[in-house]
Order: structure tokens, then sequence, then C-alpha cells
């Protein structure tokens, strides 16, 4: 894991539009970001505001369409297909909010699964170091079960487990309690602030205020763009006023929101 | 249940995807099933013509414990089989079915027609009345009269004036009064178009080949008439104070029911190809049951919702059923209309030998097989849809949550995948074999030339060339021809022989003089130049020559194999065979060569002049076979058109009954192969190119199944290589599985072709390996295009999906 005063994302005037039919969707728009080793950030935003968008950009799963982005100081906007794939390996590791394991692969092979792609590890050191992750995540007691044997809060635990294997500069995490109760999440949430603790840089997408104070630096964003959190503030309540309008009669006093997909 | 049904219509309309693809593997299984059953309806199963025919019977003889087509009499025997038999209400006798006969008519014009001798027991034993006129009574035949039936083909081909009954035809030679016109359903193979009273033949007590058909005699058995018939033989030898010829251990009297033995040859390549169609109709079935599983599987939450909604799970299983059935009748209706199609393209390719191929169509007792075929089609492919079909988890699928262990995974679906390649291997494996076989065929050595050689079958029927004069004015008919075409320019060599190489001709009994040695052989009645035509080598002694006429020292020329039998290694040349009361001087010896077909190697076989051969044995011989004109030269085979013109002119009397090269001849000796060939071809490439879809179809279907997995691992870094192999791996496997089964499966099906194989031998191994491989090419590409696609997902967009 990287932990050196280098950045391990460095993003300039990166944009993203998605061209459907004839509408052009500008997802995400003059996007600079830096984050350095170590660092544990959240993203957060309303549905719709261009989170997941921007971290699957940072994940190499999707591309800018213009602008410059620098992974572990290596430009990665020119890669091939086969070279990001390999980056995506080495550098950055992934947790879902489906935590999408394998149903057919067993706990530790799941967590083995990334190193598989590697040349150079024999299979017992993948399985040592598959042990050794999941010990971190106190889930090495369901090695040979499979994903469908688990609890919800247990497979995210593994998929933490496959995302730290590789040991990657990055973790990137999309919406990670998504998919659990207030419990399991936070016991996520516990889990992630021990790995940063630990050294990881942690990049968490979530919609949820509280989850997003676990990180240590927060980031907003509002219709593709980065706000601070006073324009934030300000943009929402000004979205307040306009639906208290539409509807007559004051918002209640808990907000809602869509989970996003 | 017309609504229930008209729901599922509309569902299956907005499924082009389940419906086009299933509808179109249907069709091809049943246009093949249909263009089978129509064959063997037409040829095997539609009834003889004749009322009761299955009271027929052919009283023959065994020549061989093996035999399963019963043989002819002695004419003696056959005499005593109808005097003396009481186990049939009508017997009666015939010879030579198929015999060529020259047939002139009102117009003057000399064709040469297919016909046979037979009693008047034969008609009546047939039982068919005639179409006009009368059968022959016990008078013509004992009389001998010159009367004639002919077929209603033949009436109206010859435009006959009135009734065209006591009109007068010119039949080989002599004059005949029609009496009578048969009955226009009347079939004898190979269709008789014409019957001559049976003493008309030239036989007495001493011939043979007499055959006997008899009725069987109410309340009498098959089995108890051939007891009959076996003490009836058993007391002609006894009366004869002597051992009846051919009364050795396993020969004997056989009761053969009619229609197997006039059908019998044409059933075996009709089952065999029969089976290699419902082979494809199964793989269909696989295609099918294997998209309704796909289709199934997608809508379980379809399914899952009208459980919950109180749907009986009888309904579900209801609802396939009634998709197969609607899936199958569109298939039967797209089969039947390429059935439809195809079908006269069939029957034109089809083998000159195969019997009744004019009542060959689509008609109703075809399309009453479509009933039967239609319910298994429906029942396997809802049978195999049901057995694969997973148990709804009904409260997961509802949540959107399903996924056990394996997922969807689809053993079934994996098996059916497995079957359809095996199936394939078998078809295309039979295929191969075929092929081998035809090609071995086309390649044997033949032990003569056959370039640039032209071929004409002239028919010496007409009494010119009979009885005492035979000799004489068949010797004067090639001497002119030969003269007359040998002048053509581009003609070099010209020969007339009794019969074509490569076709059958008259066998004969030869002894070794002063020893109790001798055999049956074959006899061809030759001109000088035969074997330089032919090119065939003498590899001792001499060929026969202008000079070796009547009156001198008769001679002959034998091939290696009779050399063999009867000479072994004492001298050939200058020994003498006894033949037709003479002795004959064997003055060469020629090469070996393929006589009677491409499939019997060579027979022993002699040579001799028609000059130097007894007129009785020419005038047999004028009657039974053609004779075969041969030219050869580089304008050979455009003199066709010449050479008809010539015969007109120098004999007006001697019908034409082809003209073709001899690359011809040697083809229409393949056209069983090429046919068995060319369906069990398209058979195995529809097979092939089905399993390649279902194995694609399944792959595209785990492609969707894995889709996110495949999204996840694109996420973890795999390269797109593996991802393509993860896909392909299994689509690999599942092909090896397939290619391994079918491999073993082939060997058995193989053994049941073989008896129409030509030599089949280890040299075809290599070659079904290489079709197997070759397979397993085209699958492996179905599944690497998959793998491809499956290599393309975009994570992003489905792990947003998710």
């Amino acid at each position: 894991m990287n932990t050196t005063d280098q950045h391990i994302i460095e993003l300039e005037d990166l944009s993203k539009v998605f061209f459907t039919d004839e509408v052009e969707t500008h997802a995400l728009s003059g996007i600079h970001l830096t984050i350095d080793a170590g660092e544990y950030v959240s993203i957060s935003g309303p549905s719709g505001c261009g989170k997941s968008t921007l971290l699957s950009i940072l994940g190499l799963l999707d591309s800018p369409t213009t602008g410059r982005y620098r992974l572990n100081g290596h430009g990665v906007e020119q890669l091939s297909q086969s070279e990001q794939a390999g980056i995506r390996n080495r550098e950055v590791g992934f947790i879902f909010q489906a935590f999408n394991l394998i149903g057919d692969l067993t706990v530790i092979e799941n967590v083995e699964l990334p190193l598989t792609y590697r040349t150079g590890i024999t299979a017992r050191q993948r399985r040592e170091r598959a042990l050794a992750s999941l010990e971190r995540v106190d889930m090495a007691h369901r090695l040979n079960h499979y994903p469908s044997q688990l609890s919800g809060g247990q497979q995210q635990r593994v998929a933490v487990a496959r995302a730290l294997v590789g040991e990657p500069a990055i973790l990137l995490a999309d919406e990670p309690t998504g998919n659990l109760d207030s419990r399991n999440g936070e016991q996520v949430m516990l889990l992630l602030n021990e790995l940063h603790a630990a050294g990881a840089t942690i990049c968490m997408v979530t919609h949820d205020p509280r989850y997003a104070s676990f990180a240590e630096r927060q980031i907003y964003m509002y219709d593709g763009q980065i706000v601070d959190e006073d324009t934030m503030n300000r943009l929402r309540a000004k979205e307040e006023e306009r639906i208290q309008a539409l509807l007559g009669r004051p918002l209640d006093g808990t907000r809602r929101e869509a989970t996003p997909t | 249940m017309i609504q229930f049904i008209a729901k599922r219509c509309r569902r299956l309309a907005r499924r082009p995807r389940l419906v086009l693809p299933a509808v179109a593997s249907l069709a091809v299984g049943c246009s093949g099933m249909i263009i089978l059953l129509a064959l063997i309806q037409g040829i095997l199963l539609n009834p003889l013509p004749y009322p009761d025919a299955e009271r027929l019977y052919f009283a023959g003889w065994r020549f061989q414990p093996a035999q399963t087509q019963p043989g002819g009499h002695t004419a003696d025997m056959a005499r005593h089989i109808v005097e003396d038999s009481r186990s049939f209400s009508a017997i009666g006798r015939f010879r030579d079915a198929g015999s060529g006969y020259v047939l002139t008519g009102p117009d003057g014009h000399a064709r040469s027609v297919t016909g046979m001798v037979a009693d008047h027991g034969l008609l009546e034993a047939l039982g068919l009345p005639p179409g006009r006129g009368r059968h022959f009574s016990r008078q013509d035949i004992d009389q001998q009269a010159s009367v004639a039936l002919i077929s209603a083909r033949l009436a109206r081909e010859l435009a006959l004036d009135g009734d065209g009954l006591d009109q007068t035809l010119r039949i080989d030679g002599q004059a005949y009064q029609v009496i009578g016109i048969l009955a226009e359903s009347f079939w004898f193979e190979p269709n008789v178009d014409l019957i001559l009273p049976l003493d008309r033949g030239g036989i007495g007590d001493q011939g043979h080949n007499i055959h006997v058909i008899g009725r069987l005699a109410d309340g009498v058995s098959a089995r108890a008439a051939e007891a009959e018939l076996v003490s009836l033989h058993e007391a002609v030898g006894e009366s004869a104070g002597q051992p009846l010829p051919d009364n050795r251990p396993g020969t004997g009297m056989m009761l053969a029911p009619l229609g197997d033995s006039l059908l019998g040859p044409a059933e075996r390549p009709l089952m065999l190809l029969l089976g290699a169609v419902a082979l494809l109709m199964v793989l269909s079935c696989f295609n099918v049951a294997n998209l309704v599983l796909a289709e199934a599987t997608g809508a379980r939450g379809e399914a899952a919702v009208e459980l919950a909604l109180g749907a009986h799970p009888a309904r579900l299983a209801g609802q396939r059923l009634t998709d197969c059935l609607l899936l199958t009748a569109g298939g039967l209706a797209s089969g039947l209309l390429i059935a439809w199609l195809l079908l006269p393209l069939v029957v034109a390719g089809a083998p000159i030998g195969l019997p009744r191929l004019d009542q060959v169509g689509i008609d109703l007792p075809v399309l009453a097989w479509l009933i039967p075929l239609g319910l298994a089609v429906t029942l396997i492919s809802t049978g195999l849809a049901l057995v694969g079909q997973r148990s709804l988890n009904l409260a997961q699928t509802l949540r959107g949550t399903a996924s056990g262990r394996g997922g969807e995974r689809s053993p079934m679906r994996r098996v059916l995948v497995i079957g359809q390649v095996t199936l394939s291997i078998v078809l295309l494996v039979l295929a191969t074999m075929v092929a081998s076989s035809m090609q071995r065929l086309a390649d044997t050595e033949l032990g003569f030339a056959t370039d640039d050689m032209l071929t004409a079958r002239l028919s010496l029927g007409d009494a010119r060339y009979r009885e005492d004069q035979a000799r004489l004015r068949t010797a004067q008919l090639i001497e002119a021809l030969v003269g007359e075409i040998q002048a053509w320019p581009g003609i070099e060599r010209v020969a007339a022989a009794s019969s074509l190489p490569l076709t059958r001709g008259l066998n004969n009994f030869v002894v070794l003089p002063g020893t109790d040695r001798g055999a049956s052989v074959e006899v061809r009645l030759v001109s000088p130049g035969y074997f330089e035509l032919l090119e065939a080598p003498i590899l001792k002694g001499r060929a026969l020559t202008a000079g070796d006429r009547d009156g001198s020292e008769p001679v002959m020329v034998i091939n290696e194999a009779l050399a063999r039998q009867f000479f072994d290694s004492e001298p050939v040349l200058d020994a003498t065979l006894f033949m037709d009361g003479l002795n004959w001087r064997v003055i060469g010896v020629a090469a070996d060569q393929r006589e009677i077909n491409l499939r019997i190697g060579a027979q022993p076989t002699l040579f001799i002049t028609h000059a130097q051969a007894q007129p009785m044995i020419v005038s047999a011989v004028n009657q039974w076979f053609p004779l075969a004109l041969m030219i050869r030269g580089p304008q050979a085979e455009a003199a066709g058109n010449r050479l008809r013109q010539a015969v007109e002119r120098l004999a007006p009397e001697v019908p034409v009954e082809s003209i073709q090269p001899m690359s011809e001849v040697i083809a229409d000796q393949l056209v069983l192969e090429r046919f068995l060939l060319v369906l069990l071809a398209s058979f195995g490439i529809c097979a092939l190119l089905l399993s390649a879809t279902g194995l694609f179809g399944l792959l595209e279907f785990e492609r969707a199944r894995r889709r996110r997995e495949m999204a996840v691992r694109i996420a973890l870094g795999a390269p797109a290589g593996r991802i393509v192999a993860s896909l392909t791996g299994a689509g690999l496997a599942w092909t090896a599985a397939g290619l391994i089964v079918g491999g073993l499966l082939s060997l058995p099906a193989v053994r049941a072709l073989e008896e129409l194989l030509h030599e089949p031998g280890l040299a075809d191994f290599g070659l079904v390996v290489t079709v197997v491989l070759a397979s397993g090419v085209v699958m492996a590409l179905a599944a690497f295009i998959s793998g491809l696609r499956g290599a393309g997902v975009r994570p992003a967009e489905a792990l947003r999906q998710e």
C-alpha cells in the first residue's frame, strides 16, 4: 500500500459527457481533484450528481471525455485496455455497494481472485495473502463458504478483503453501506477506519452524511461539479424552498433521498 | 382454453429471439423427416396395387443360407409347383421381368420396352382385373398364342386407335395381337410395360430362372405352404430317382411375401436415411428445449408472480407444453413447405433402382404422419424443458435476489448441447464414411481405359437377330457399324460386346476336359479390337482377331481370374475348355477387369467372338442383353447424334436404348452412394449448424448470466484474454465431451452402414478424425465469438445496472 507523500490521484479539468441518441448529458464537468497517499476522502452529493461516474473514472472502469488523469504518478488516458486492466489490478481495490462477490467461488477463492490475474505469484502465496487479508476483516473462519451462505455484512467484509489483498495504492468504495442495515453499515465503516489508520488511502462515495463524516476529508458534488460545503448547503436550501413552494407546505423534518443505483 | 392458447401465441409473437430460431430449427428437422417419410410411404408402405396383397407370396429357391430374396426355379420344378401345390388359390409363373423387347408400333418406330413373359396363373394370382380387354387364358399359354398385354402407359405412348385392343404390334420382329390393356394401377417391379405368354420366351422344361408367385388359399398359413413346397421338392427328387441339383445345406424352398421381395432392396438405404433424419429431428428437439429453457429462465420473475398470485404449478408446465406445441406447429408448417419444394429434387436424384418413385409425394398418408411426428416433437421438447427447469425460490425471485450457489446454471442445457454435438458428429461421420466409400469406388482400378469413350446400347430383340440367323446377322451388323464408324474423323477405335464393361452379362458353364472341374463363368461375346479399344493388356498369347470366325478353330481369351481357377500353375495357352458342346482353345490371357460393376472384383471371365459363338448363345444374349457399341477418339463423345443416325440407317429395326459417355456409365454406378451422400451430408451440415447455434445460444445465455461476474473480474484487473478464455473454456469443454461421445456412438452407427460401404477400412479413420476435428473447430469458433462478446462487457455500465 502506498503511503508516500505523492498524489495518488490527480484530476485536471476532467469532464464526462454521455451521448444517448441526440441527448448529451454532462455527468462531470471541470473536475479538479487530488488525493494524496494515506488520505481518507468521501465524495457525497444527491443522486445523479456524478459521484459514481467519478468513481468509475478513478477506477479506470470508464474514461473521461476531456481532461487529464494521473494515477500514482502515471497518466492513464492513453493506456490500452490491457494496460488499464493491469493498473487496475495493481493500483486499485474496489468495494462495491452490491458486494459483487462471485457466487460460484468460495470466500477464499473470491479473495484470491485479483492475485490470479498477476504473474509470478504461486498458488501458495495467493492462499497465504488471501488468508491474511481475510484475517484483517475477521472473516478467516468462513473460508469455504459461498457468498450466498453469508450475511450482507459478512459479504461486504469479504469484498473488503478482496480489495485489500492486492495491496493497491487506493481503495475505491462505492456506497459500501448501501445494501447493509445500520449495524452492519457501521461495522463496515469502522473497518475502513481501521484500514485508514493502518495507512490505507481510501476514496468512498456515499450519499449518507453520517458515513461521509467518517472520512477526514469530505468532497461534495452537485450537478457534476465539485462544490464546497457552504455552496452545497446553499444549493440544498434553495432546492428545499422550491419543493416547499410546489407542495404549498413545509417539508417533513427528515429529508429523504433515494438510494443511488 | 382458446383464450389461454391465444395468450401464449401473443406472448410468443413478442419473443422473436425464441420463436425464429426454434421454428427454423424444427423446420430443418421436420423437412428432412417429411421427405424421408414421403419416400418410405411411397416406396415401402403404400400397399401393392393388388387386392389382399398380403396373401401374395414368392415361392422361390434359396441358393445360399443368408439369401433373403427368393431365386428362380428350373422350368420343370416351377411346373411341378404350379400343378401340384394345393396351398394356393391361384399360382403362376413368370420370367425375365425387366427384359428389353423391341416393339414397333403403328407409327413404325422401333422402341425398346421393358417386359416379361408370364402365364395366365400369374395374372390370376395377382388378382388385378385388366383395364380393358382380357388377360391371358390357359388356351393362350397352351397354344402359344401370339397375344400381348401392354400397360396403360405404353398404350398411351403408342397412341393406339380406339381402345387399343386387337391391334397388331411387332415385338422382337414378330406380330402380336393386343388382347388386354393392364389396369392403370398395375405395377410390377421394374416397371413392366409388356407381358407376353410364358412359353413365347422359348423355354422348355430345361429352362432356368422361372419365378413362381402364388396367392395363399383361405385358411392356409405361409408356414404350412412352405412346408408343402419343401415336401413337393423332395417328392420331385425321388420321382426323378436322383438327388436334385443345388440341394446343399442351407438351400431349399422359401416363401417370401411379394412386397418384401419386390421392395426389400430399397429398405436398407431408406431405413438408414430414416435413422439419420431421426437423429436430426432429435437434435432439433434439443435445440427447441434449450431455447425454451433459456426463455423460461429469463421469465422466472414472471412465473414467480403468477405463482404468488395463486397459479397452480401445473399451469407453468401447461405453458411450456403449449409453447412447445405452438413452436412445433410452426416448425411443421415451415418444414412441410421446405419438403414440398425439395422433394422433387430428391426424387430426381434418387437411384434408378429405387422402385415406385412415381408414387412418392406429399399426400394424405404422409400428412397423417405429421400428427405423431408433431406430438413426438412436442413431448420430447416439453419433457426436456421441464426436466431442465430449476425449481423456483419464490421469495428470492420476487425480491430479485435469487442467486444460489451456482446462480442460474442449467445443467440440462449443457447436456442438451453435448447431445447436439454428439448427434451431429454421428451424422457427419456417417456422411464421411459414405463419401469415402464413394471416392474409393470412383478411384477403383478398372483394368481398362474410359477416357474419350462413347457407348451405345442397341436392342437386338428383333427376330432377325434370334434363332438360327442370330450369329450371322449380329456379326454382319457389327461389321457394318464398325466399318462405318471407324472412318469418321476423330474416331480411333470401335468395338462391340455382348455387354458393356461394368454391367452384368451372360453366365455359362465351362468344364476342364478330362476332369470333373467345371464352373459358371462370365461370357463376353466381343468383336475383334475389343481389348485394343479398352487398352486392356493381354498378358499372354494374343487377343481375338477377325480371323477367329465361323469355321475356324473355336478360340477364347480368358482373364487371370479364370486362369487361376482352372489352371493355377499349369500352362494356360493352348489349353482347352469345354463349353456348349465344343472344345475351345485358350489363345490368350487378359488382365483382370471389373466386368460386372465397380463393387465386384474381377470374376472368372472368357471372351469369344460373335462369329464363333453358338447361334443359340448369340440368340439368348441378344434377347437378354443389349449389344454394347464402344467408340473411342478425341471426337467420340460428340458423336452421339451421328451414331444414332448411323444405326437408324443401317439397321432401322434396332432401337438405340441409350447413348452415353463411359464416364456417365461409371457415374451411374455411384448413384446410390451419391444419393446417400447428398442426404447424409445435408443432414450432417444442418446438424452441425444447429449444434453450433445451440452452443452459441447456451454460451450467450451463460454470458448474460455471468455478465456481472465478468464486470467484477474486469474491475479486478482481469485481462481480456482471461475473460474470453473463461467464457470459451466452458464451450470447448462441452464440445469436447460431445465430440468424444459422438465419436464413440459413431462406431455402431457405421457398423449399421457397413453393408452399403465399399471396402471400409482403417483409411477412413483418418478422414473421420479430420471431420470430427473440423466440427470441433466450428464449435470452437462459435464459443470464441461468444467469448469475445463477453470480454466486451463495460464494467461501469454492468455494475451500475446492478
